[in-house]
């Protein structure tokens, strides 16, 4: 079983609801984002991209590739990072780690996410801390992979959602998906979910970053064009204004 | 309902794939053993609640919430909606509502004013005699309509917030309709179709093959709708975008024409031109459902009724609110009077100039309404429209082509485009080629508009009009301008000098929030009552504060336009601290204003809440009509309950009966009967020609393109035009429902807690401005300050700032504060009391853009942050909106 996510950027709409309900749901505190809505080629949002003669805002969505071979795994010096033998899900042990950065230096995504110290709290009502997301820690055969409550000084980033997946479920950013746009399951089964929707898609899967021989289990469609009338003629002959 | 659920979702993905629509790709991997993956997690054990998110984005989104503690940890969309396709609906907002809800802005307390006028806690006795006795020397003092009331619009809560509504009826206060609060509603409505508004609910959208969005960043304000349109792509279907600056709507569309400001009229009015040269319009429709064939007097510019013309004589048996015209009928070769009551097939010429001998025994020369049309169409030929919009001529001829081709064809008519002074003028063009076009009346087709939605989708009077109701109305515009001689309105005699809202934060997104917090400052409104769940600027500046129950808390009702759902609100929690449900705040107001209402509001203990809302929910279904008297308190507890439609099929198809069962035009808008707003379109027909005298005064009897500001800003201020050169647009942000949800943390972060304005490179560079500078938009009115943004998407002659931020953000300054009330003198032909009211035209506001000194307050810096004591001073150096 090799679990594993397709995103169809073209059911994209940028909207960052993936990012929101990841961070929610797995409680991460200020700062700490496991899943990210960039615009390729900028770091604001709402702002277009000259690409060629056209004007972009291509939406890319990035959180851990959970890379077959992950480099991160490589690097970790106390395999706190590993990879799921049962499902190739990379995860972090927060027992194991010693907050040494190695698998970030090693990530060429850019995914993994630090706390420095201790965590912060969200302000909650009257001067009291406001708890959120999945209120209970979750193990993996005895790793620690999952804590409302972070330690102080460790690693984290997407766990597909660990304590979902164990029960069944979808990953929160795809069941939260308002585009339908990510799609999660197992590509060792070609009847999953997943196999159905990249199978049935008219476009090439790729993955990012194959430089890197990384082979990630987060799979991307390509978008389509957007054909323009008039994107760019500067001063617009300063018309309605 | 038990975690795990783990089957209910996965029949839903079951469902999914088996109905073969679009691949959905929900649920499990087949085959997945859960037991030879991961350990299972430990079951959380509790229950999942079902709500529903109905903040004023009017989404109306079912949500599922699991709480410990007495406070909510977990939610997620329910994803329950029968029609597969609807699911999940909720959005990054929605889905982090707890933050604010459990956040340290949450009132819990009611607040008043000491007698040195400072803010303090009291309980709720004392707040609330203190808001009744204020309140009642006012409405003694100046008379009850002289207390203004401001309330959410009411679909998204019909029990608590209609609470409200039953209260300004209980007493005769003045409810400030949201068309000039928010100028959502088009008026080109009631112009062309006599009614609210109609429009598609957004599962239609995948039906379209052809989709024109004006102004209408869908992908930003409808994102539980959005996909639909996605949908419409895949199964083969085209969207266009028109929209001077680049933005998620234009990037998901197939083709993005970036047309200059304000200009959509002059773009639609081409269409219609070409659309009838190349003969590619449906004469049939035009004919028998538009007011195209009727006479009109050529030289009073009035229609010709029957009864006026010699041999002619009215439709017998008509009501008061329905005229008789007169068309050229080519069968008998004659002229005829044209029945309102039917719209039947017909020969009526829809073109030519006719002798009409009248009755007087003069005889006049007459052209049908579409003949006028062509004449004035001849000013809109593509390249003179191309010249007006910045683009080819060729590109007009194309897209009117397919638009007329191409069937379905939806236009989705934004707020972009409509929120200008001549924004109806743009609407009636617009309609004009739907009508053109023939698809009025069919599945997936038509024009829609979704900004405002205050339409109500049932008959809400049982409990919104109480017995001895005293309904009154004045539009704020006139507070602002003072009255004007059309207006129609009863303006209080002293103005308005108390005001009392609901759930809404008048100080900052009114558009004169200004002139209100002066007003206030100055006593002018010497008393302002406020219900609300956060601590906003307005709860901050009340003289009585009261702490109301957020949809997690509450049973309330709701139902939107986007789609077919009447879903309640759920109680997950208990309202925090003092904390109520506004049925129980609003009963003892009432009973304490007036101790002789208590027949109509009969009193309960706040820990019977829960049960009076039941009781009116009972009510409100039992009595709401055929549209919803099929559903039962019960059914919504398990679920989304569907209204019920006219037309054959799934989905409600607007104008159906008028199309298919030639029942005359217009439809209802509720809470008024049929007779009320039939007279908008006397000739039960869509109609096109306007002869009221102040149409014909400004030359608006058919559409036409005016120019943005020469009405408005430049007749006021003819310095105008060289100081403020640029256009001030103030959009909707994809991190906010207006002005909710700036304080939630997360959508904080995303924005880097800044406020921004957005430019075009080259606007800035005029103004020796660069991306990151703190600069100042500002006009004669006033200033809002934020950090630089050069966007190329952004057209030369505009700026951008995304509305809804708290003035506490932003160093004081409102970006309402720049925009002005102008009152159109066509749209107080049709007001009409709660209903429709002259639009606000938020993006009629000229302005420019210079450095500034400073930059973001602390307060927004340390607000925006997650932070507690000494959290994390060092937080992470990875951001949101920073590069991997």
């Amino acid at each position: 079983m090799r679990y594993a996510m397709a995103i169809d950027p073209d059911r994209c709409i940028g909207c960052r609801t993936c990012a929101v309900v990841c961070k929610n749901f797995n409680a991460q505190p200020q700062g700490i984002w496991w899943n990210r809505v960039f615009t390729s080629g900028t770091p604001e949002y709402d702002v277009a991209v000259k690409v060629d003669d056209q004007l972009r805002m291509e939406f890319v969505p990035i959180s851990c590739q959970h890379c077959t071979n992950a480099p991160c795994v490589t690097a970790c010096p106390t395999q706190a990072s590993y990879v799921d033998a049962d499902t190739g899900t990379v995860l972090v042990d927060y027992e194991r780690c010693i907050g040494c950065r190695m698998c970030a230096s090693a990530c060429p995504y850019g995914v993994r996410q630090y706390n420095w110290g201790k965590p912060a709290q969200m302000a909650g009502l009257d001067d009291t801390v406001y708890a959120y997301g999945y209120p209970r820690e979750y193990r993996d055969d005895g790793h620690l992979v999952y804590a409302p409550e972070r330690p102080e000084g460790v690693m984290e980033k997407c766990t597909f959602c660990a304590q979902l997946t164990s029960q069944g479920l979808d990953p929160a950013c795809c069941t939260a998906c308002p585009g339908n746009a990510r799609i999660f399951g197992d590509m060792d089964d070609a009847d999953s979910a997943i196999r159905t929707y990249l199978d049935g898609a008219d476009r090439e899967p790729f993955t990012l970053g194959d430089e890197y021989h990384t082979e990630p289990n987060v799979f991307y469609l390509a978008s389509h064009e957007v054909s323009q009338v008039n994107p760019l003629e500067d001063a617009a002959d300063e018309k309605g204004a | 309902m038990e975690l795990p659920d783990i089957s209910r979702r996965t029949f839903v993905a079951t469902t999914a794939v088996a109905a073969g629509g679009a691949a959905v790709g929900l649920g499990v991997a087949a085959g997945a053993q859960p037991a030879d993956a991961l350990t299972p997690a430990e079951p959380l054990g509790g229950s999942w609640v079902r709500t529903t998110c109905s903040p004023n984005c009017t989404g109306a989104c079912g949500i599922e919430a699991w709480a410990e503690d007495g406070q909510v940890r977990l939610v997620r969309q329910a994803a329950d909606y029968p029609y597969e396709h609807y699911n999940p609906r909720g959005c990054l907002k929605g889905l982090s509502f707890n933050t604010i809800q459990h956040g340290p802005d949450r009132l819990t307390t009611p607040l008043i004013r000491d007698e040195a006028g400072n803010q303090v806690e009291a309980d709720w006795d004392t707040a609330l005699d203190d808001a009744a006795g204020r309140l009642r020397a006012i409405m003694d003092k100046y008379g009850p309509n002289s207390v203004g009331v401001i309330y959410q619009v009411q679909g998204t809560g019909h029990i608590q917030k209609g609470a409200l509504v039953r209260i300004a009826n209980t007493f005769g206060w003045s409810v400030i309709g949201g068309y000039e609060l928010n100028g959502d509603l088009p008026m080109f409505w009631p112009e062309t179709f006599g009614c609210q508004s109609e429009e598609l609910e957004s599962y239609c959208w995948e039906d379209s093959r052809l989709t024109l969005i004006f102004g209408s960043n869908i992908m930003v304000t409808r994102m539980p709708d959005a996909h639909f349109l996605t949908y419409s792509q895949e199964a083969g279907g085209k969207v266009i975008y028109f929209d001077p600056n680049y933005s998620a709507s234009a990037e998901k569309a197939d083709e993005w024409v970036r047309i200059a400001p304000d200009s959509d009229g002059a773009f639609a009015l081409a269409m219609a031109k070409v659309i009838i040269d190349e003969n590619l319009y449906d004469a049939h429709f035009m004919a028998t459902y538009t007011d195209s064939p009727l006479l009109i007097n050529g030289e009073t510019g009035k229609r010709i009724l029957a009864d006026d013309v010699a041999g002619l004589s009215a439709t017998p048996g008509i009501p008061d609110y329905r005229s008789s015209f007169v068309a050229f009928d080519e069968a008998a070769g004659a002229l005829a009077a044209v029945t309102p009551l039917e719209l039947p097939d017909n020969s009526f010429a829809l073109t030519g100039t006719y002798d009409v001998p009248l009755k007087d025994g003069t005889t006049v020369q007459a052209k049908t309404g579409f003949q006028l049309l062509v004449e004035r169409l001849a000013d809109y030929t593509p390249e003179a429209a191309a010249e007006i919009c910045g683009i080819d001529a060729d590109d007009i001829v194309r897209i009117a082509r397919e638009a007329a081709t191409v069937k379905p064809m939806h236009i989705i008519f934004g707020g972009g485009t409509q929120q200008w002074y001549h924004g109806d003028l743009k609407g009636r063009a617009c309609a004009l080629v739907a009508c053109l076009t023939g698809n009025i009346g069919q599945l997936g087709g038509g024009i829609s508009t979704y900004v405002g939605q205050y339409k109500t989708r049932f008959n809400t009077a049982s409990w919104m009009v109480p017995p001895d109701a005293v309904k009154a109305s004045c539009p704020f515009h006139y507070a602002v301008n003072g009255p004007t001689p059309l207006m129609k309105a009863t303006y209080p005699k002293d103005g308005f000098k108390a005001l009392v809202v609901g759930w809404g934060n008048p100080l900052e997104q009114h558009n004169v929030a200004n002139w209100l917090r002066e007003a206030l400052a100055s006593n002018d409104i010497e008393c302002l009552v406020c219900l609300d769940f956060q601590r906003t600027l307005t709860v901050a500046e009340a003289t009585v504060a009261l702490p109301c129950a957020s949809w997690y808390e509450k049973t309330e009702l709701t139902t939107t336009p986007l789609h077919p759902w009447v879903q309640l609100q759920q109680r997950v929690v208990d309202p925090p601290g003092q904390a109520r449900e506004e049925i129980w705040i609003l009963t003892e107001l009432a009973d304490r204003i007036d101790p002789a209402k208590e027949a109509v509001w009969p009193r309960f203990a706040p820990e019977d809440s829960e049960a009076k809302a039941d009781e009116v929910l009972a009510l409100l279904l039992r009595e709401g009509g055929p549209t919803i008297n099929h559903l039962t308190p019960e059914m919504l507890r398990e679920g989304p309950g569907k209204l019920a439609h006219a037309n054959p099929g799934e989905k409600r198809i607007p104008f159906w009966e008028q199309v298919n069962e030639r029942i005359p035009f217009p439809t209802v808008s509720r809470p008024n009967p049929l007779d009320v707003t039939s007279k908008f379109v006397r000739s039960g027909r869509i109609e096109f020609y306007r002869d009221e005298d102040v149409f014909l005064e400004l030359d608006e009897q058919l559409p036409r393109y005016k120019p943005p500001f020469e009405d408005t800003e430049y007749a006021a201020d003819p310095a105008a035009r060289e100081l403020y050169p640029l256009g001030y647009t103030t959009r909707n942000s994809a991190f906010r429902v207006h002005a909710t949800y700036v304080n939630d943390p997360f959508m904080l972060e995303m924005q880097d807690n800044t406020p921004k304005v957005w430019l075009n490179p080259a606007t800035a560079a005029e103004r020796n401005l660069k991306n990151g500078d703190w600069v100042e938009v500002y006009n004669s009115r006033g200033t809002v300050q934020g950090q630089l943004v050069e966007d190329p998407g952004v057209y030369p002659t505009q700026c951008i700032f995304d509305q809804g931020w708290w003035s506490h953000y932003d160093n004081g300054t409102s970006y309402n504060s720049l925009i002005w009330p102008w009152i159109n003198p066509t749209n107080e032909v049709y007001y009409l009391v709660s209903v429709w009211s002259p639009n606000m035209a938020w993006n009629e506001t000229a302005c420019n853009v210079r450095l500034c000194e400073g930059g973001r307050p602390q307060v927004v810096t340390d607000t925006g942050k997650s932070i507690l004591g000494d959290g994390a001073g060092a937080a992470s150096p990875i951001e949101y909106g920073k590069e991997a």
